[in-house]
């Protein structure tokens, strides 16, 4: 597949959705009326249409349900009403600068142009005087829905950007930058508690020769296999990042010097235990680990990568496919982990 | 002074609906139910001078007789919704009687044309 091939595939997976048929985010809406006789005909003609209907007969009450989550986020407003009136509503909404948009539309008997300025400055969307039509009504809903779908996709796409930004795009695990971060994170909640996290850093064994002799397709893939059985090994909770070419950086939140040694032979014995398939070759990988305790005697993240860094060189100067654990409350003093192989 | 409401008819408030009979059945119920309240409302409101009260509720009344088909009975309405904001409390005494009979027709019309029905 060429690479404008896969871009044209993207695009059309972004671009799936039918803006004649808003999701579900549209289809809710509350309607906030004082006077029943509107209420009654708001709701009938809406669920006709297939809209869920939320009422309130006060800017109050209406206020308390765009609290609850999820809120509706198309809104048909009434001007006067007891309590809070429309346009402050529509202000209070507005003020919050809520995240997804609300699509507001303020209904009342006033015809002032006056007025209109006033509701459309206090943030409302769209007006409709009563009594309004059916015909305008649906109209004026479907072009609320529309813009809300409009937004729905852009959420989906900035969801999206945000997980190719901190992800990984081989092997779908957390990226160099996230994993650091995740690492830092993990060292300044582990400096408050006094507790201790593992880190791993892992590097696979003689890499450069699976390259050269079976191709870097197969090295991809060997790359991507070696990343689930890595999350197949862990915790759901544990955090696997990529932190280069074949190196991994492994963060194991609260966890005993027992358990980081555990998981850490686990991790290397899934990856060397079967060969892996790639490009119709079977290919036996191995992968060397240095790991340490992340504790208080640590005075950065750094300082903590720094010794799983120097535990990966021992791991390799010692005949690579093995586990040190880097002891470092007696003075670096080292541990070599007692391998079953 | 026309008499409008002599010839109210309910297929206008039908079409208004879109033809949904139940609609307009619930429609005139509620208007049947409020539209006393709001007469009594705003005959206390003129009693005691209380112009926002006169505004807000003229307001109300001429919002659901919106959908009934009545343009004078609107008009009206609409005229002592202004006089309450403009707190022009002769102009709403001068107003309200008509007002108050032209309800009590359309709702003896409602009443007999459900009658009828």
């Amino acid at each position: 597949m060429t690479v404008q091939n896969m871009i044209n595939v993207d695009k059309s997976s972004t671009h799936s959705t039918n803006l004649e048929q808003p999701g579900d985010a549209c289809r809710h809406v509350l309607v906030a009326e004082d006077d029943p006789m509107f209420r009654k005909i708001l709701s009938t003609w809406l669920e006709s249409w297939g809209y869920q209907v939320t009422v309130a007969e006060d800017g109050t009450k209406a206020w308390e349900i765009l609290q609850r989550e999820p809120a509706p986020q198309l809104l048909i407003l009434d001007w006067m009403m007891p309590g809070m009136n429309g346009i402050e509503l529509c202000g209070l909404i507005r003020q919050g600068g809520r995240s997804p948009y609300q699509y507001i539309v303020l209904v009342t008997a006033k015809d002032d142009k006056q007025d209109l300025i006033r509701g459309l400055e206090a943030g409302a969307d769209d007006y409709l005087p009563k009594p309004f039509d059916k015909n305008e009504l649906r109209a004026r809903m479907r072009t609320g829905g529309r813009i809300l779908t409009l937004q729905d996709e852009q959420i989906k796409i900035r969801a999206q950007l945000e997980f190719q930004a901190t992800h990984d795009a081989l092997t779908g695990i957390w990226n160099r930058s996230a994993i650091l971060n995740l690492l830092n994170r993990e060292f300044h909640r582990k400096a408050r508690s006094r507790g201790a996290s593992g880190v791993l850093m892992l590097d696979l064994d003689h890499f450069k020769r699976v390259n050269d002799t079976y191709g870097h397709l197969a090295g991809d893939a060997v790359l991507r296999e070696v990343g689930v059985r890595m999350q197949e090994t862990l915790r759901s909770y544990d955090l696997v990042g990529r932190y280069g070419g074949e190196e991994f950086l492994v963060v194991l939140p609260d966890c005993t010097t027992d358990e980081v040694q555990r998981c850490a032979e686990r991790i290397r014995s899934a990856v060397s235990r079967d060969p892996i398939r790639a490009e119709g070759s079977l290919i036996a990988a191995t992968i060397s680990i240095g790991a340490v305790v992340m504790d208080h005697s640590f005075l950065s993240a750094t300082d903590a990568l720094r010794s799983a860094d120097a535990g990966l060189y021992e791991a390799k100067d010692r005949g690579r496919n093995r586990v040190v654990l880097m002891d470092c409350s007696n003075d670096m003093e080292r541990k070599e982990h007692e391998s079953d192989f | 002074m026309a008499d409008g409401i002599q010839h109210w008819d309910r297929n206008g408030v039908l079409e208004n609906m879109d033809g949904d009979e139940d609609l307009v059945d619930a429609v005139l119920e509620i208007f049947m139910e409020s539209a006393p309240e709001h007469l009594t409302t705003l005959r206390a409101a003129l009693e005691t001078a209380d112009a926002a009260t006169i505004e807000k509720t003229a307001h109300s009344l001429k919002g659901e007789l919106g959908y009934l088909e009545v343009p004078e009975l609107s008009q009206m309405a609409r005229e002592l919704e202004e006089s309450g904001r403009n707190k022009d409390l002769e102009n709403a005494a001068r107003l309200f009687p008509r007002v108050e009979i032209l309800v009590s027709e359309l709702m003896a019309s409602i009443r007999s044309s459900s009658v009828a029905q």
